[in-house]
């Protein structure tokens, strides 16, 4: 068997994988065996198969060398390659790139108009580059650019390359959310969940959208029972952090400790060093609350928690004062807020900062 | 004799009646005029998994009817009656299926009959009841083309009534002279093409399929035979000992589904009222493993892929089970999420927990089979429940440096569990690790990681320790000062030269003697290697993302050479007089650690390739020559 066979089935044995770190790794190792015996067919592809991968496990800077490396291979040679997964991807990289405080508001500009280029290029609708503009613009509380790209997607037309209408719909719910237009929010989530759209990655999403809005309009009972339906879809997924983030702000709320402990637990254990500052900012911004409601609700001073080691506030004893541990929560998450209101150029991750210690705290 | 003829209708009208005034602002009113032959397509293709469901269905009328009467008559023992009149051939062949249950009144009979998509058993308390959607009856249309239903309530002054509908949505009632016995009869012809679901064969295996378990007798008359079909299931059994009933239970599991399982777990779970068995899988599984369940709901078989019965990590096990307290969902694929199936969920994972703990005690060697080949699923629920985490974790399975182990024989050996956190570590460095005799476990099986993490925790002395790779040959033996000074220069030039590269020189005393050099990186060394070798070919715009992205990994990346000092050709290297041509030396050895490594090279490390060799090359001849000129 040559080298290259044998890489085939390399691939092919990472493809059928279950989602999750171990097919990561394995696809890793394949692109380093491909790359090293310079089979560039066979690095594109399993390239293409770790973006996938990459994503669904909350690695997105993995993604994006992955796809920067196949988009480059692809310019050297476009005929030789799929143009639909390139564009496809790209969608999937410049909605992620803005969770990354170190890229800039420009680079995420320069991003955004290379999209237009080549969906204008190979002759696709410009639907899913008004969407992504609208998504990224809302995502870096630039409400105003997000509002008129709003209008610019729901003109445009509809063709192969455009997102799912799950998908499209599930942005809506975030677009309304992020302006506190919260009954337009729960109208439209409540098309998804309750209309049975779906996707891979609706209605889980969904759900992580409606925690704010559903706080704030204090609907706490109907809040619980979304969380009920949602719960296990969400718990240990590393690409849904934001969401699990949102239900444990819920958790802090109902004050929930033994369901939250866990979630706090089995969560920290993947965020803390993840290079997403988005995940990271969303789920600190939550241990704070819910730590400081286990603070207020215990009698003992410490409590035995699980922090993985490489944390500065680890403990060998493993004993926590919950108090202690939520300034440190909050000072993590005040940091990444100030980087992000940096690049955004704006005050919005500070707002989201308050507001989740305001929502989970709130008297009902 | 009263008749009339009306149409099926659909139950979507919710809004209250119009008053005149405000019909006369809207204009008229009109109802959705629907097809019911479309309907009845749709909902064949759609909503039922096959013709055969008609039987399901119908099982399920009678059976609410019966529940209903014995809500009143406590004491009645009703029974389902079914009978296949077979023909010549000159007409087709009939079902009739006769219980004594509640029976319809003739205001019933309009509202419930007639009317798709209501339900007698809606807006009541429906936990006694089976059905609930109120299009049962509409699925006797896919096998007929008229479905004739006489009827009697055991209301009071209630007249037996004779319901006759036809697929055209057209149907007809009258009240009988004849005045029968309390209760329901269906009349079912076969409609040309179908008769395949008529067959005596096909109609005793559907009903056993679904009805088996009901618990009320359920017969089946084909000519003069007659079949009682119903079957107790193990799970309601006493038994007299606990092996009688683990060989009845295994036998019930290979009449089910053909296989001979491993082992079988009880399960109740008071929440849903669900009781059942859990089949040990006689082979292993992976995480991502949807373990389809066989699920009763009040012991009529409801769905034979439900999925969601179970907590994630029980994926060894393939259930049969009937609930009495859970909402199915529309589809009938299983349970409608909700805090009930949340707390049997846990009930249920309590069972066969408890289980594995009693087998741990009474019967190790079952339950070292179990854990031969189910490892992941029992690591799975150690990460989630401390008290088993204390009792399974030192019997579980780890790969280490030195082979597989449980963590009972690591600890036995090693004071410290010290471990690497991804399989590309462990690989980097298991072999070298061995040749040291140092034992590593590679944490980066899916829930090793956690594990391990959590050892600190449950047993306070014990301590871990991750590795970072790159740091491990720190471990290995330290040379002494003064063959320090013999490789001073070595390690001056080798920094300097692999510099660009971001590598570190160390030496060491390691084995196997003949290895010249090892070559480990961490995790964010690896991914700013990645990063640079696609920053060679992206353009601008990409390059500044990929910087962007590596800002962070900068300071955390680590590299290193490691020489060994037992190697005759680093001995040699390090007494070498002549500066250009040790760089060039050392160059190559960087180059083929990382080929070595299977590490693809960036652009500058391929130069480095080229032109060390050629440089060698060079060298080599020019001393050829001068030694030639020299003779």
């Amino acid at each position: 068997m040559s080298d290259s066979d044998s890489l085939q089935e390399m691939i092919w044995e990472a493809q059928d994988l279950p989602k999750g770190l171990e097919k990561m790794a394995a696809l890793e190792e394949a692109i380093r065996i491909a790359d090293s015996i310079k089979d560039i067919e066979a690095g594109y592809h399993a390239r293409i198969e770790l973006i996938v991968s990459a994503t669904d496990n909350g690695f997105k800077e993995k993604a994006m060398v992955a796809f920067a490396w196949c988009l480059s291979t692809f310019d050297k040679n476009p005929d030789q390659y799929d143009c639909f997964d390139i564009l496809w991807y790209f969608k999937w990289i410049l909605d992620g790139s803005t969770e990354f405080t170190s890229i800039s508001r420009e680079r995420i500009i320069g991003l955004q108009d290379e999209m237009e280029q080549r969906l204008n290029h190979f002759e696709f609708s410009l639907r899913p580059i008004h969407y992504l503009r609208m998504d990224t613009f809302n995502a870096m509380g630039d409400f105003e650019e997000a509002e008129r790209w709003f209008k610019e997607w729901k003109k445009a037309k509809r063709d192969s390359i455009a997102d799912c209408r799950a998908c499209e719909k599930n942005s809506e719910v975030y677009f309304f959310a992020a302006q506190k237009k919260d009954a337009k929010a729960l109208k439209l989530a409540s098309l998804i969940i309750d209309g049975k759209m779906s996707c891979s990655s609706v209605p889980q999403t969904t759900y992580g959208g409606i925690v704010r809005p559903l706080l704030r309009l204090g609907k706490i009972e109907e809040a619980t029972k979304r969380h009920e339906e949602c719960f296990r879809m969400l718990s240990g997924k590393r690409d849904l952090i934001g969401p699990v983030s949102e239900h444990l702000l819920l958790l802090a709320h109902t004050k929930n400790k033994t369901k939250g402990i866990r979630l706090y637990e089995k969560t920290l254990a993947m965020v803390h060093d993840s290079l997403n500052d988005d995940d990271r900012f969303r789920f600190y911004a939550a241990c704070w609350p819910f730590l400081e409601m286990l603070a207020n609700n215990t009698k003992r001073s410490t409590r035995k928690l699980r922090l993985p080691s490489s944390l500065p506030c680890y403990r060998e004893d493993a004993k926590y004062d919950p108090m202690e541990l939520s300034h440190w929560f909050y000072n993590q998450a005040n940091d990444l807020a100030q980087r992000f209101n940096q690049r955004n150029g704006n005050q919005y991750y500070s707002e989201i900062l308050q507001e989740s210690h305001e929502l989970a705290l709130a008297k009902d | 004799m009263l008749s009339m003829e009306s149409s099926l209708t659909i139950a979507v009208v919710r809004e209250p009646p119009l008053s005149p005034s405000q019909e006369y602002n809207m204009g008229s009113e009109h109802h959705f005029q629907v097809d019911l032959r479309g309907m009845i397509d749709l909902l064949s293709d759609h909503l039922y998994s096959g013709p055969q469901v008609y039987i399901r269905e119908l099982l399920q009328n009678s059976v609410d009817a019966v529940t209903a009467r014995k809500k009143i008559e406590p004491d009645y023992s009703a029974s389902i009656r079914l009978e296949v009149i077979e023909t010549d051939g000159s007409s087709p062949p009939t079902l009739v299926m006769t219980d004594d249950g509640i029976g319809l009144t003739e205001e019933e009979v309009h509202q419930f009959l007639s009317t798709i998509g209501k339900s007698t058993k809606r807006g009541i308390d429906r936990s006694d009841f089976i059905g609930q959607f109120g299009i049962g009856l509409l699925s006797a249309f896919v096998v007929c083309e008229q479905v004739v239903v006489i009827t009697r309530s055991v209301k009071p002054d209630s007249p037996s009534i004779e319901w006759k509908a036809r697929n055209d949505g057209t149907y007809t009632v009258r009240i009988l002279e004849h005045q029968g016995e309390p209760g329901t009869q269906v009349y079912l012809r076969c409609k040309p093409g179908c008769h395949e679901f008529f067959e005596p064969e096909f109609i005793v295996n559907t009903a056993k399929h679904f009805g088996a378990h009901l618990p009320i007798p359920i017969t089946i008359s084909v000519g003069e035979d007659r079949t009682l079909i119903n079957d107790t299931p193990p799970w309601r059994y006493e038994f007299a000992s606990e092996q009688m009933q683990l060989e009845r239970f295994l036998q019930y599991g290979e009449d089910v589904f053909g296989v001979r399982f491993l082992d079988a777990i009880p399960l109740s779970a008071p929440s849903g009222g669900v009781e059942g068995i859990a089949f040990v899988m006689p082979h292993s599984s992976s995480t991502a493993t949807r373990r389809k369940h066989r699920v009763y709901l009040k012991n009529m078989l409801l769905s034979e892929d439900a999925d969601n019965l179970l907590p994630d990590w029980a994926f060894f096990v393939k259930c049969v089970v009937n609930a009495k307290d859970l909402r199915p969902t529309a589809a009938r694929e299983g349970f409608y999420e909700d805090q009930y199936l949340d707390a049997t969920r846990d009930e249920l994972g309590g069972c066969i927990r408890q289980y594995l703990v009693r087998l741990a005690n009474e019967h190790r060697d079952r339950l070292n089979r179990i854990i031969d080949l189910h490892h992941l699923p029992i690591k799975g629920l150690a990460v989630e429940d401390d008290e088993f985490y204390e009792m399974f974790v030192n019997w579980l399975p780890f790969e280490t440096s030195l082979g597989t182990m449980t963590l009972e024989e690591y600890r036995q050996n090693n004071e410290v569990v010290r471990y690497v956190s991804s399989r590309d570590q462990f690989r980097q460095v298991s072999s070298v690790a061995a040749a040291q005799d140092i034992c590593l476990i590679n944490g980066g099986y899916v829930y090793d990681d956690e594990l391990l993490q959590k050892l600190p925790l449950v047993f306070p002395n014990q301590q871990i320790e991750k590795i970072d790779v790159s740091e491990l040959t720190q471990e290995f033996t330290d040379i002494t000062l003064e063959e320090r000074e013999e490789v001073f220069d070595l390690i001056q030039v080798g920094n300097l030269v692999l510099q660009p590269y971001q590598c570190s020189v160390d030496v060491r005393k390691y084995e196997p003697a003949n290895l010249p050099t090892l070559y480990t990186i961490n995790e964010a060394g690896t991914f700013m290697r990645s990063i640079d070798q696609t920053k060679d070919m992206a353009n601008d715009l990409w390059s500044g993302v990929l910087d962007s992205i590596s800002e962070s990994q900068v300071s955390i990346a680590n590299a290193q050479l490691c020489l060994n000092y037992h190697n005759p050709l680093v001995r040699r290297l390090a007494g070498l007089k002549d500066r250009e041509l040790l760089r060039r030396a050392l160059e190559m050895l960087y180059v083929q650690a990382l080929l070595l490594g299977h590490y693809p090279l960036k652009a500058a490390e391929m130069k480095l390739l080229s032109s060390g060799l050629l440089g060698l090359i060079e060298q080599a001849v020019d001393k050829q020559q001068e030694e030639e000129s020299d003779e």
